[in-house]
């Protein structure tokens, strides 16, 4: 019963959230670093400029996401593996 | 047992109660990622200028060390991969409504030092502006000073002084990890009131900044605290001899 009391709790608050941002007048979910910058940028009469290999069209920026999460995840792995064994492989050697 | 339980639903009503209080008043935040054009272009050569030694005595650092340890290349590209996952990563918080990333800078100024955390941050930085439209090739000084220089130093700095306190190695991670997330989140609000601040606003505008981190900095921060926490602990059970950075020695 408090498990289930402690889901509905998470997924009332993350709803919440999300009327609370859209109420706001905010993008759902819009991540802090750039919902932000535009708005107090011109506040503050800054203009961002475009980065300089716009990744930000389309599913473009969803593929560099996933490859270079995807290598960094190997690197990490491999490196883990190498570093910390699993048990039975530290004792054979 | 009843009545711990209770103590700690009413602790946690009272977090949730605190977070969505903050939430209400959320208006706009920064983090460390600066887009270009958002600081005059003499603030971003001033903060690339401050941070380069760090970078250089950061590398240099990296020569030296590796010709004595043979572990220590492997753990600059496995926290390296760390620091970049976890920089990037997007994490929803719930009653603010959007989404923000941790720093992961802290974990790495405690396992190699902050001089390579700095580096570390600088590599992960430069490939988010190039490739990820996360922050911008000018602004990259500004940037590498609040995550990699503040976020790192603050965090070794915390440990170290954890530990000489007395306080367990899962306590003074926690705090380290905790407290490199606020710094580096804290003093980017600093270099963008020091840049974009009007006469007489020096103050408000940096506690504007402040203030508008908190609803998703202060849970954020203590997931980072307990991801480091858990990352200190792994390590010293599993390579109790380990002993780098700020694990060296006595500490």
């Amino acid at each position: 019963m408090n498990r289930l009391k402690t889901v509905l709790f998470i997924m009332f608050s993350f709803a919440a959230g999300g009327l609370f941002s859209l109420a706001m007048g905010k993008e759902k979910w819009s991540g802090v670093d750039e919902a932000v910058l535009e708005k107090f940028a011109e506040e503050a009469g800054r203009v961002p400029l475009e980065p300089v290999f716009n990744t930000d069209q389309g599913d473009l920026l969803l593929f560099f996401f996933f490859l270079f999460g995807s290598l960094a995840g190997f690197i990490a792995g491999y490196l883990f593996r190498e570093l910390f064994p699993p048990k039975k492989e530290k004792k054979g050697k | 047992m009843e009545a711990v339980a209770i103590r700690m639903n009413i602790s946690l009503r009272f977090v949730f109660a605190f977070l969505f209080f903050v939430g209400a008043f959320y208006t706009d935040a920064f983090a460390m990622h600066i887009a270009d054009g958002i600081l005059p272009a003499g603030w971003c050569a001033f903060w690339w200028v401050v941070v380069l030694p760090f970078i250089v005595a950061g590398i240099s650092k990296i020569k030296n060390e590796s010709k004595k340890d043979k572990t220590f290349k492997p753990f600059i590209g496995l926290i390296g991969a760390a620091a970049f996952i976890i920089s990037c990563l997007p994490v929803p918080v719930p009653f603010a409504g959007v989404t923000s990333h941790p720093v992961g800078v802290g974990i790495a100024a405690i396992i190699l030092g902050p001089l390579i955390a700095v580096v570390i941050a600088s590599v992960t930085l430069t490939l988010q502006a190039l490739f990820l439209a996360h922050g911008g090739l000018g602004t990259l000084g500004a940037d590498i000073f609040s995550m990699g220089v503040v976020g790192g130093f603050l965090g070794y700095g915390i440990f170290v002084a954890v530990r000489r306190l007395g306080f367990s190695w899962v306590t003074a991670a926690f705090l380290a990890g905790l407290l490199s997330d606020w710094g580096t989140y804290a003093s980017t609000s600093a270099l963008l009131t020091l840049a974009l601040h009007e006469v007489d606003s020096l103050l408000p505008m940096f506690a504007s900044l402040v203030i508008a981190f908190s609803p998703t900095q202060i849970p954020l921060g203590i997931m980072e605290g307990f991801i480091s926490a858990f990352a200190i602990r792994f390590i010293k059970n599993r390579m109790p001899e380990f002993s780098l950075g700020a694990m060296k020695g006595k500490l």
